[in-house]
């Protein structure tokens, strides 16, 4: 397992469109991934768990990923969020 | 020829001709399937699911096309839900395990969906849970193998009639074909009624009956400010409707030359026309209509949309872009205003028999749960402090005003001002810039409003919460539709308090202003001019409303009004002269 903290920089938050984007990039991955934020957790290539959660402009939240390209998969995804722009 | 009354939803007159949107019906069988029988209803699942996501792809192509890339990044993301692996597994789970058919497998799984998203008390997702019955729909209608009714080719002129529409219905309508909307269900925040206003179409809601009459074809007629539905009018309703629609078209190209210009008595005397809002986009919506400042910034926005509290950082960023989207004129910002009829996460909200009168507004920062004042448990003061940290920083690049709700006493100005001034001293202490700002108080108890003479002595400016007000001082609750007869705005009682609170003011100088509806209310504002008060703060869409009655009045009749309307004995006396004053003055210059 492998593990890194992010934090959410645009306003949106990892809702709509980003969001989206953000999961389209999670299923690139062949990696079990979580986006976990307090108590909560999502599946990083589920949407609607992801909306659940609700990531929002200054929320920290852990990436952590389980499989073969664990590592690829948390550093992709944390270099994803910081470059979100809307 | 058959009138109805809905509920008006997006201003204007339109006539045409009715093209009634009957969604196909389903009928969803809830026998338990035989175990031998589940798989094919699994992969009836699949199939039309993967149906739905053609469905979804050619819609994504159509709006890109023709509405630009951002609502097409909205359907972009009903697909993805549509595709969602935790949904399918969650659909598939309930075929499989609970022997439901594919049809009622859906139909429950994103029931359950929604119900989580409609928990979560946060306006933006409960909006995404309408949009979870509009994918369920489309979903099932592709397992059920119906087809879609085609809204694309409607005839020019249509006036649409549904039971109700959904986002993805109102995607595809053409809008050079579509005059207008009835719709059986919904409210004023519908999704229909929302689309409706951004797409400046007239709108009636909530017209139940409707389908008792109308067919497609018929001649239909409607006015999306008061509600007014006639299917088949007469000649002499037609003429009626043409002659109002003509008047409204006119109406609206005044509005729009209004928003250069003050809002300025004949006689020479300014008033101040701000706008509500609740985030950094609504001011940037605003600036077309030319406020002259935000009258009302309601931070809650940034306290909804989450678990957990927003940082001193984040809390900073949206203030600072409202502050400078604003460019000097002033922005009132309201200090967290919630209480436990709709708690935050993480400032420890208990269970109240009385949420309205409990503990809310500045109470949170005043009143600690072991007695203490001012509150020093720590989420709050917390709180408290990143909240008026951001503020303070915030005015570096502006004009800022900042506003304590729910006050009832001076003693709680007293220890407000001491905590701001302790905040202030930090940073100032840590080296960091802070501004200048300005610090009033709303008025909306009417303990407050009838000492507002010695709240003046202590701050820089009053807003009067009418809302709160009315509720408070008449003892209705708004939201309790039995007594709905008891809330009045044009009680004179509550006009007696407001005339209380701006003469207090006057009397010590300082700005005095109106945020609740009352301000956005046009029978309202000659008797508020007349009465003095300096800043009216209403939705942006209002204020040229507002402006020309002020632009045509003068302030010896805006004072007789006034006069008039603390006299009157009752609420319906009060708004029947206020509104032959608002015409009188009105039609000299029609």
């Amino acid at each position: 397992m492998y593990a890194q903290e992010v934090e959410i920089v645009n306003p949106t938050g990892l809702h709509t469109r980003p969001g989206n984007a953000f999961v389209k990039k999670a299923k690139e991955f062949t990696s079990t991934i979580n986006v976990i934020k307090g108590e909560k957790r999502a599946n990083a290539k589920s949407l609607l768990t992801l909306m659940k959660v609700g990531c929002s402009m200054g929320d920290h939240v852990t990436i952590e990923a389980v499989g073969p390209d664990e590592v690829d998969a948390v550093d992709g995804l944390v270099a994803f969020v910081a470059t979100l722009k809307d | 020829m058959h009138g109805f009354r809905g509920v008006g939803a997006s201003p204007g007159i339109a006539i045409g001709r009715v093209f009634v949107h009957v969604p196909p019906s389903l009928a969803v069988s809830d026998a338990t399937v035989p175990a031998a029988l589940r798989q094919a209803e699994v992969e009836s699942f699949l199939q039309g699911r993967q149906k739905a996501l053609v469905g979804f792809e050619s819609l994504i192509d159509k709006v890109r096309a023709e509405k630009g890339d951002d609502l097409a990044g909205v359907f972009e993301g009903h697909a993805e839900i549509l595709m969602d692996e935790e949904l399918g597994e969650a659909i598939v789970g309930r075929i499989r395990d609970d022997g439901q058919s594919a049809l009622a497998a859906v139909r429950d799984a994103m029931e359950a969906q929604r119900a989580e998203f409609l928990a979560l008390d946060d306006e933006y997702l409960r909006q995404r849970a309408d949009d979870l019955s509009d994918i369920g729909r489309r979903l099932m209608l592709a397992i059920a193998g119906v087809e879609e009714v085609r809204l694309e080719d409607l005839p020019k002129g249509s006036i649409v009639v549904a039971q109700d529409l959904g986002p993805s219905d109102t995607a595809r309508l053409d809008r050079d074909r579509v005059a207008g909307f009835v719709v059986a269900a919904g409210g004023r925040t519908s999704h229909v009624a929302i689309m409706a206003r951004t797409l400046e179409l007239p709108a009636v809601v909530g017209c139940a009956d409707i389908f008792d009459v109308a067919t497609s074809g018929q001649v239909i007629a409607l006015d999306g400010g008061d509600g007014r539905v006639m299917v088949d009018p007469d000649a002499e309703a037609l003429a009626d409707f043409e002659c109002r629609r003509a008047a409204h078209a006119t109406a609206m190209e005044a509005m729009r030359a209004l928003s250069p210009l003050p809002a300025t008595t004949g006689d020479g005397h300014r008033a101040f026309l701000g706008v509500n809002i609740g985030t950094p986009a609504d001011a940037e919506a605003a600036l077309p209509w030319n406020p002259d400042g935000v009258g009302l910034y309601r931070t809650e926005f940034l306290f909804m949309n989450r678990t957990g509290l927003p940082s001193e950082e984040e809390q900073y960023r949206a203030y600072a872009a409202v502050v400078r989207a604003m460019k000097g004129r002033p922005v009132v910002i309201r200090t967290l205003d919630v209480g436990g009829d709709k708690p935050v996460d993480g400032l420890g909200f208990t269970r109240e028999d009385n949420p309205f009168l409990g503990w809310r507004g500045a109470r949170l920062f005043l009143y600690g749960s072991d007695g203490a004042i001012p509150n020093r448990d720590p989420e709050v003061k917390q709180q408290m402090e990143a909240q008026l940290s951001a503020v303070l920083r915030a005015a570096v690049d502006g004009n800022v005003w900042l506003m304590y709700p729910m006050i009832s006493s001076v003693e709680e100005v007293d220890v407000l001002r001491q905590q701001q001034d302790d905040v202030r001293a930090r940073l100032a202490a840590a080296g960091r810039q802070v501004g200048q700002i300005r610090t009033g108080i709303m008025i909306e108890t009417p303990g407050a409003a009838l000492v507002a003479d010695k709240l003046a002595e202590k701050v820089d400016f009053f807003s009067i919460g009418s809302n709160d007000l009315t509720q408070y001082t008449l003892a209705a609750d708004r939201g309790n539709g039995r007594i709905a007869p008891v809330y009045q705005p044009f009680h004179p009682g509550v006009w007696r308090l407001i005339a209380g609170v701006i003469k207090a003011a006057r009397r010590r100088a300082i700005p005095v202003g109106l945020c609740g509806e009352l301000a956005g209310i046009e029978e309202a504002a000659l008797p508020l001019l007349g009465l003095g008060l300096d800043e009216y703060s209403m939705a942006a869409p209002t204020l040229p409303r507002i402006k020309r009655i002020i632009r045509a009045a003068t302030m010896p009749e805006a004072e007789a009004i006034a006069r008039a309307i603390l006299d009157a004995p009752t609420a319906a006396a009060a708004l029947a002269m206020a509104g032959d004053a608002m015409r009188a003055v009105l039609g000299r210059v029609q």
